[in-house]
């Protein structure tokens, strides 16, 4: 909300530098997000007085002005084209070099011959109004010293306060004014409400009928003949423009100055327009159409509230009038509304035609009861002055009668508690009272009597909230945790910070992508992008970013594609993060391990690696290569060594279920002990590769970081460490070619036995020695045998891997 | 000529030819000729029998001498020449030592992970333990429980990303999913699943990812961490909440940090709190960083607000405590000086590579 000093220090006295009330609203929890001062954007522009006014000699609609600016340059001739110049009129003069709103700079020019020696403005060159047919008149007499800077006369100093969603008393120059006084002592200074009333009674032109009371608890009308519509005064209108609100006409402008005075948000109708004066307040009726004054058909459906006449909707209730009743220049007789609308079904409406507003948004926050009535005398006082209209006699209210006051009670040993301090019921009182609070009972239990404009006090915590602001949170004394500690429960996130940890040790980058992809991304990725199980949003804030990831595929591509976009084509990235996916139905197995809200909507953290590029950087003298598929086999080995988890082990992936933006022949599972897979490798498809913006062979891996952190043994036992030397024995195979060599690795290391410690691949052989379709290849085996030189149980298990090999994949061993 | 002067004449001899031997293989042709089977010397020796009974003893001895001699300057020579070998090779081998090493890769951690790993440590001293929920959330959780009922001014502190319902973008009319489910907009629906779940004192951290909807610019982006943190027990006061965020601050950010303790609003919690610090830019005199207020708020907390302590199954008349949220992506953006927010969620390794694990 913003703040005009000068309209907020009529209701308190305020003697604070503006730093110095923005610091103490900020600690009273209303904070000030900014101090803006009017007029810093005005430089160079002096008050100066008409001291002559001459037809411009070759321009029939043009003045020449003679202007005294006292110290600021004395006499100046300025050309000017309002008509509204006079002699002695103090008048806003822009000195040559002067710099208006805008970036608008001011020279020495020639209009029609004659030059020109600065500007003289309107409120609309200064951003004061909307004036822009005359010079914007200062006065007449002696009031202002000549060459005195505008910005010292007319500036102004702004506070935006962000007042918080539960004080919507605190919305308005007098509920802020509340505040200060009761923090700072100063009494607080209503503005006056008395309203000259006519003869003819207010329910002899209105009558209001309430059929949906639930929504509307409260509907206060006035009646005024003879109105008189034009503009608003200028310091009703500086005012307005100050926070932010365009003027209009007087009967306007004073709803909206008593809204911002107030927090009381009104609205006019042109009583002609309103047969009888008949106003009825209903739900709309399902399908019903109302045209707004912003000249918008909106659909309404039951769940909205209006008010209507005879015929039909006439506004939104607390959020917009309708054009038919809108109040204009020709307007002479009014009818305001002065009501409490439900918070709810203003919001729910607002939100659902788009329309939020002032108004609604303080129908949302709530109205205290005492309120409509005394704004609605507030505005017709005003209405009577400013446009010359009666006011009828009386209030039309359907509600004139206080209601009770709300009644907390607290312990003041709890909220002691609570809060930290130590108090006693009559520092509780001391404190609640300037707040508006009445205090009674003791010595523990209070009851406090709630003001009944703060809607937000209900319960005891918001009592001590209150007794906290008035005590300060600043003279709260601060305390160390005390000993008393939950017990132990292992760290889930403490895993995922080690595995980043090892792969950063690795050599990989980490990045962190978004979780929220586009359908493209999908495309791009060779996946299907309509498929059910994927979660899109409702109300995405763009198509690239619709779509909770189902893979970290797309993520790990576009970390590749961004880094070769600025020329750094050498990539090694990881990332931990979740995928996402809908299933609904019973949970699967897996889904049951997954995290979920119990929606049908499963994430579950996963592990992307990405590589591309060259393999080693390059050094003199060392051959230059792209990473490839055993590079990234190699990582995720060396992943599972440093978590202690056994080496997964590699299949080529089923065509069904395959990962699509994979080549099929380069893709594989990862897989445990038990054959079950837990992630995939591969090599991007060429395709992928291409859609992508890249080139050469990418290679990604994902794994599912729970099923791998469930590899590692939750206890090492070490093997003795035996006084024998290790043996070491070769093994010579010829396989099929279609013999995968994972088979004969996990064959070998199935049947060697206990003993065997280390088992090497360390040479691959096809050619005519062998023959067609088949290749040969090289085992290093290493044994550690108890005793040492226990040849004789080292060949033993020698001849049981030979026997497996020749069994289970037809070996021939040379 | 008698035995013993060729004795003697032998030594002579082949102590001169020893030090003119010029390399190994010249030493062992020596020895060979002195002290091999037909050598020099063992020829003498097979000659003492020749020599009379009462001068044996005497030249037999002196011959014994002259062999150990020999074979003792044999091996000095032997290892003088391979230490020259030796020099003489190192002196050849001398390379550039100013010339760079081979690179090794070593990757680096993202800065938003690295601070929520230090929050942890931090906090974890102080009997924090971590507490994960779901980020696919129910409007129940992120909402309701957390006293923001729907059509509540509160929810327009956030913005929330509403997961559609299923089929209905695929059909062209897209609706929010009938179930309430969105995308959290903030951690503290894990607080009320940390108070579901576990028993009283309570004190849990809930790092994650949030989501909102929210346009993206320099310092605003839709998807961001938070980490919240939760203690409930029967006596922990708004003091006690004062002491621990201005640890928590000295821990981050210095034991000489400024620190402001005033009232915020959040639905959850009553009282509320925001609390700031110095401005790390400026360090308080105020600049744009600060907008001239010469602080920066840095975390939101409150005392636990008796409907989600009620929502979480704790009697607030018995069980009270507070909460505290932090946003690890501004900390982080203070730590290190960065000033736009989005690239915490590029993989550019024109930034990703500045930071490095001992920050």
């Amino acid at each position: 909300m913003r703040v005009p000093l000068s309209w907020l220090r009529e209701y308190v006295a305020v003697d604070l530098a503006p730093r110095d009330l923005a610091d103490e609203l900020t600690m009273r929890g209303m904070e000030v997000s900014s101090i803006e001062t009017v007029g810093t954007d005005w430089t160079d522009v002096v008050v100066g007085r008409v001291m002559e006014v001459n037809r411009h000699p070759n321009a029939d609609t043009l003045w020449l002005a003679r202007v005294d600016v006292g110290a600021a340059g004395g006499e100046l001739e300025i050309v000017c084209g309002a008509q509204n110049l006079e002699v002695g009129q103090l008048v806003p003069a822009a000195l040559v070099g002067a710099v208006l709103p805008g970036d608008r700079t001011i020279e020495r020019s020639k209009i029609r011959g004659v030059v020109s020696n600065g500007m003289l403005c309107s409120a609309i060159e200064l951003g004061l109004g909307t004036d822009a047919d005359g010079i914007h008149i200062l006065g007449h007499g002696d009031e202002i010293a000549l060459g005195t800077p505008l910005a010292d006369r007319v500036g102004e100093t702004v506070l935006d306060v962000d007042v918080k969603p539960n004080r919507g008393d605190a919305l308005s120059m007098v509920g802020l004014a509340r505040e200060i006084a009761a923090f700072t002592g100063g009494a607080l200074t209503l503005p006056p409400a008395t309203v000259p009333e006519a003869d003819e009674p207010t329910d002899g032109h209105v009558s209001v009928r309430i059929e949906a009371p639930e929504l509307n608890p409260r509907f206060a009308a006035r009646w005024f003949g003879g109105v008189s519509n034009g503009p608003s005064p200028a310091w009703m209108q500086q005012r307005l423009l100050a926070v932010g609100v365009r003027p209009i006409s007087a009967v306007v402008d004073v709803t909206n100055y008593v809204m911002h005075e107030l927090g009381q948000p009104m609205h006019a109708y042109d009583a002609g327009a309103v047969p009888a004066g008949r106003i009825v307040v209903r739900r709309a009726r399902s399908g019903e159409r109302l045209t707004t004054i912003d000249h918008v058909e909106r659909l309404l459906d039951e769940r909205m509230l209006v008010i209507a006449d005879q015929e039909g909707a006439i506004g939104l209730a607390g959020i917009m009038g309708g054009a038919s009743t809108e109040v204009g220049a020709e307007t002479t007789n009014v009818i305001l509304e002065s009501a409490i609308f439900d918070g709810p079904t203003v919001r729910n409406t607002a939100q659902r035609l788009g329309l939020r507003s002032e108004a609604s948004m303080r129908h949302e926050k709530g109205i205290g009861s005492d309120l409509p009535r005394f704004a609605l005398d507030r505005a017709a006082g005003l209405i009577s002055e400013l446009t010359g209209a009666r006011a009828g006699r009386g209030i039309v209210d359907n509600d004139p009668e206080p209601p009770e006051r709300a009644r907390v009670s607290m312990s003041v040993d709890r909220v002691s508690r609570l809060l930290g301090i130590d108090l006693t019921a009559q520092r509780v009182v001391e404190l609640l009272r300037p707040l508006g609070f009445e205090v009674g009972g003791g010595p523990d239990e209070l009851v406090a009597v709630v003001p009944p404009h703060r809607l937000d006090v209900t319960s005891d915590a918001d009592l001590a909230e209150e007794i906290a602001r008035a005590h300060g949170y600043e003279r709260i004394a601060g305390r160390l945790p005390s000993a008393a500690v939950a017990p132990y429960r292992s760290d889930p996130s403490e895993p995922r910070h080690r595995v980043r940890r090892i792969l950063a040790g690795l050599g990989l980058d980490e990045m962190v992508s978004h979780a929220l992809i586009g359908r493209a991304d999908l495309e791009r990725t060779g996946h299907d992008a309509d498929g059910a199980e994927l979660i899109r949003l409702y109300n995405p804030l763009s198509e690239d970013h619709a779509i909770l990831r189902p893979t970290l595929g797309p993520s790990l591509l576009n970390g590749v594609a961004e880094n070769v976009r600025w020329r750094h084509p050498d990539v090694r990235l990881f990332d931990v993060g979740k995928v996402y996916w809908h299933h609904a139905g019973p949970p699967t197995e897996g889904e049951r391990r997954a995290e979920s809200a119990g929606t049908g909507r499963y994430e579950s953290w996963e592990v992307g690696l990405i590589m591309a590029g060259g393999g080693a950087a390059g050094f003199p003298g060392d051959p230059q290569r792209e990473v490839d598929l055993a590079d990234l086999k190699g990582i995720v080995d060396a992943l599972h060594d440093a978590l202690g988890a056994a080496r997964p082990s590699y299949r080529a992936e089923e065509a069904e279920g395959r990962h699509p933006h994979r080549h099929p022949g380069r893709s594989g599972l990862v897989c445990d002990a038990s054959g079950r897979a837990y992630g995939s490798l591969g090599e991007i498809h060429p395709l992928v590769v291409e859609a992508w913006g890249l080139s050469g062979r990418p290679i990604d891996a994902s794994i599912d970081l729970g099923w791998l952190l469930g590899l590692v043994p939750s206890d090492r036992r070490v093997r003795p460490v035996v006084d024998a030397q290790p043996i070491d024995r070769d093994l010579a195979v010829i396989l099929d070619e279609a013999t995968p060599v994972g088979e004969l690795l996990r064959v070998a290391r199935a049947s060697a036995g206990p003993a065997l410690r280390e088992l090497r691949l360390f040479d691959v052989y096809r050619g005519p020695q062998i023959g067609p379709g088949r290749v040969s290849y090289a085992l290093a085996l290493r044994f550690q045998p108890a005793e040492s030189g226990d040849v004789k149980s080292v060949e033993k298990a020698l001849n049981k891997v030979r026997g497996s090999l020749r069994h289970h994949l037809g070996a021939e061993l040379r | 000529m008698t035995i013993s002067d060729d004795l003697e004449h032998i030594g002579a001899e082949a102590r001169e030819a020893l030090a003119a031997a010029a390399d190994a293989d010249a030493v062992d042709r020596l020895r060979h000729e002195l002290l091999g089977r037909s050598g020099t010397l063992t020829a003498l020796l097979r000659q003492l029998g020749t020599v009379p009974a009462g001068e044996r003893p005497a030249i037999g001895q002196r011959a014994n001498e002259v062999r150990r001699e020999l074979e003792s300057a044999i091996g000095d020579r032997l290892e003088e020449l391979r230490r020259g070998d030796v020099e003489r090779r190192l002196a050849s081998e001398a390379i550039d030592m100013s010339a760079p090493g081979r690179p090794v890769q070593v990757g680096h951690l993202h800065p938003v992970q690295t601070l929520m790993r230090d929050l942890r440590e931090i906090l974890h001293a102080f009997g924090f333990e971590v507490f994960e929920g779901p980020e696919v959330e129910t409007e129940e959780y992120n909402f309701e429980l957390l006293n923001i009922p729907p059509d509540h001014p509160a929810r327009d502190l956030v913005d929330t990303l509403y997961v559609a319902e299923p089929g209905s973008v695929e059909a062209g009319r897209p609706e929010p999913a009938r179930d309430g489910t969105i995308l959290r907009t903030h951690t503290s629906p894990v607080q009320v699943r940390a108070m579901q779940a576990l028993e009283a004192p309570i004190r849990v951290l809930t790092p994650g990812r949030c989501f909102r909807y929210e346009a993206v610019d320099a310092s605003h982006a839709f998807e961001f961490f938070q980490v919240e943190g939760l203690v409930i027990d029967r006596h922990t006061s708004l003091a006690d909440l004062k002491g621990m965020l201005e640890e928590i601050a000295r821990a981050l950010y210095g034991r000489d940090v400024r620190t402001r303790f005033r009232p915020g609003y959040y639905p959850f919690t009553e009282p509320s709190v925001a609390f700031d610090i110095g401005c790390l830019v400026c360090g308080g005199v105020g600049c744009p960083a600060c907008k001239r207020s010469g602080w920066m708020t840095i975390l939101g907390a409150g005392m636990v607000h008796p409907t989600v302590l009620r929502d979480g199954g704790f009697d607030p008349a018995e069980f009270q405590g507070y909460a505290f949220g932090m946003g690890p992506d501004r900390m982080t953006m203070l730590r290190h000086g960065i000033g736009d927010i989005r690239l915490f969620f590029s993989a550019d390794a024109r930034f990703a590579t500045q930071f490095a694990e001992g920050r």
